[in-house]
């Protein structure tokens, strides 16, 4: 099995426009990504998109949306693939016009804005990783999405 | 052409036939025409420059550029003539700002340059631009504006409008001994072989493979539908930039500029053609075993018979439809087509496990090898494979496939099948290969990169209208300059 990593997290922390905040979380409630259209991108390993709820134990800001995933390899290179899903690049023209950054609205549509829109994701990134603070952990960090959907057999060295 | 087609928005799915005086002819279509030399040079007289441009897209120079009209009985004309302009280019022409507008997000790979790509596409290392040839090196690189690509049927047309063109640009470079004054030429003479029964002519890599089988083909109005097992045509925008709702980019402003051009990866890549010699016949292998193990290493035989079609010996080279319209089924293992295989690296036909589906990150590839023929002998000459890699986004197409599929590793499997394509990746040494024989995978070591980077440079391709608008529009006392790229 591989053992460099291919897997990646992003934990994007958003600021929501006020007047958008009840929309979008109807709209994750109701109208979220259809999982087909994160299933055809093919390299996202999980992914949790909310908003943080009023008056919430740990008393974060209810104005502030969380994008947290584990993803496979590198992030701007495969953010054009993930806005080319129909249903993903829907949701996300919606969440832009909420995002409380006056670069998110000029981001939309977000089909021909893709590297601008993973600049502001990563913006916005607390995970963090290039100062290495924090943990991380994966069971299986060399596996891709694809290499765990479709296992390979050992090779032998001639 | 008609004004009407250079300044209404074109159909952003195909290609018209009335598009076609509009497009320069390479990008649509290969000429097949055996000699050509690519021109490189540096912009140091503005109105020359602008007047050089006219006279390209006028009829009033001895040479013209070629657009991508069919033709007349299909006679190839004794020339064909294509211009790229780098982001620095379009700099030097003092275009004006008030007009001229590239979207930065979309294009930043071609804004900020070849050199400035080195670590994306791997050219780190030996493949490091500092070692390029000098006018595209790191120290050089700002000052390379102007690529002319020259195509013609015999070496001896080759010389004439060579000549001819030279002293069309002549006023164009910086004086002689001034910084930029030098012109690259570099001259690509493809290996043709000749079947004997069918008297076919096929092109040859040095390292012996059969070439130019297989480039996307752009959906085009009149095209018959796909056959069964062929992959799909490519909507225009993917190689001619248009405007449209289904694009990933904001084409370039104005329209005149932006509409019916291109981007290009010029590359010049040497290869080792002794190393891979040497690697194949490693470990005692008999000329079988080397066929075998040369076919997988690229996916395709040395006859271009497709391995996944032939997965145990070449065989006769199978009908051209069968060449190319072929695709990887269920196979999830890389047999018989091992993943790291160069063609499947470059293409991955949509196959299983591959993020992306059947035409997105496609590159038109207009290269042929350059150098001496190689006969067995290790004559220590510089022999490869240079031209252009088109397409309408550099970082989704050119630069996706180098990055993700070439170089880092990204498809499945083992490590050693999940690696790095074995023909033009920057393979570290010791690196090793899987395949299958026998109904076993099999790994193979010890081997180090064979092709090594030359040369790179960013081009746009323009259409024909844009090269006239950037002749009447250059010049402005307020002129468009790159901007500063993100730190």
């Amino acid at each position: 099995m591989a053992t460099t990593p291919v897997q990646n997290a992003l934990t994007a922390i958003i600021p929501i426009k006020a007047e958008f905040v009840d929309q979008l979380r109807s709209q994750l409630a109701n109208n979220p990504i259809n999982p087909s259209g994160l299933d055809a991108v093919g390299t996202v390993h999980f992914a949790r998109i909310f908003v943080f709820a009023p008056n919430n134990a740990s008393g974060v800001p209810s104005n502030l949306a969380a994008v947290i995933t584990s993803y496979d390899f590198d992030f701007a290179a495969y953010i054009q693939a993930f806005v080319n899903q129909p249903s993903v690049s829907a949701f996300f023209d919606s969440f832009l016009m909420a995002v409380d950054d006056p670069a998110a609205a000029g981001l939309v549509p977000v089909t021909k804005n893709a590297a601008g829109f993973a600049a502001l994701v990563q913006k916005y990134d607390n995970t963090n990783p290039a100062n290495s603070w924090g943990q991380w952990y994966s069971a299986y960090p060399g596996l891709s999405v694809q290499n765990i959907l479709h296992p390979t057999p050992t090779a032998t060295t001639s | 052409m008609s004004q009407s087609v250079a300044t209404a928005v074109a159909d952003p799915l195909k290609v018209h036939p009335e598009d076609f005086p509009d497009i320069q002819g390479f990008i649509l279509h290969g000429y097949n025409m055996p000699k050509s030399r690519h021109f490189v040079l540096t912009i140091g007289q503005v109105e020359a420059a602008l007047d050089f441009l006219t006279a390209l897209t006028s009829g009033s120079g001895a040479l013209s550029i070629t657009s991508a009209e069919r033709w007349p009985h299909s006679q190839k004309p004794e020339y064909a003539l294509n211009i790229g302009l780098t982001a620095r280019g379009l700099e030097a022409l003092k275009l004006p700002a008030a007009s001229l507008k590239i979207n930065q997000g979309n294009f930043s790979s071609f804004l900020a340059g070849a050199v400035a790509a080195a670590k994306t596409v791997g050219d780190v290392g030996p493949n490091d631009p500092a070692g390029w040839v000098p006018k595209l090196n790191t120290a050089n690189a700002d000052r390379a504006h102007m690529l002319l690509s020259l195509y013609t049927n015999t070496a001896e047309d080759r010389e004439t409008y060579a000549t001819q063109l030279r002293e069309m640009f002549v006023q164009v470079i910086p004086p002689a001994g001034a910084p930029g004054s030098d012109v690259l030429e570099w001259d690509v003479d493809p290996y043709i072989v000749t079947d004997p029964v069918t008297g076919e002519r096929y092109r040859k890599i040095h390292f012996g493979y059969t070439d130019g089988i297989s480039n996307p083909i752009i959906d085009e109005v009149g095209l018959l539908p796909p056959r069964p097992n062929q992959l799909p045509y490519v909507p225009a925008w993917q190689f001619v930039t248009r405007d449209g709702a289904m694009t990933t980019y904001n084409l370039p402003e104005p329209l005149e500029f932006g509409q019916n051009g291109t981007f290009s990866a010029f590359r010049i890549l040497e290869q080792d053609v002794v190393a891979f010699d040497a690697f194949l016949a490693a470990d005692g292998r008999d000329e079988a075993a080397q066929e075998y193990l040369a076919g997988k290493l690229c996916g395709r035989w040395r006859n271009a018979n497709p391995t996944v079609l032939r997965p145990d010996a070449p065989g006769d080279m199978l009908p051209d439809i069968q060449l190319t319209d072929f695709d990887y089924g269920t196979d999830t293992v890389g047999q018989p087509c091992p993943f790291s295989s160069h063609t499947r690296r470059t293409n991955p036909r949509g196959g299983p496990l591959v993020v992306s589906d059947k035409v997105d990150n496609r590159i038109m590839r207009r290269a042929d090898a350059y150098g001496p023929h190689y006969d067995g002998t290790d004559d220590g000459k510089p022999r490869g494979l240079a031209g252009h890699f088109m397409c309408a986004m550099l970082s989704n197409q050119f630069e996706f496939i180098m990055s993700q599929w070439v170089d880092s590793g990204t498809f499945p499997g083992l490590k050693a099948q999940a690696g790095i394509d074995p023909l033009l990746g920057n393979v570290p040494d010791g690196s090793s290969f899987t395949y299958w024989k026998s109904g076993e995978p099999v790994t193979v070591g010890g081997f180090s990169r064979f092709v090594t980077t030359k040369g790179g440079l960013y081009c746009f391709i323009p259409s024909i209208t844009a090269i006239k608008w950037m002749a009447q529009n250059g010049g402005d006392s307020n002129p468009w300059i790159v901007p500063p790229m993100p730190s």
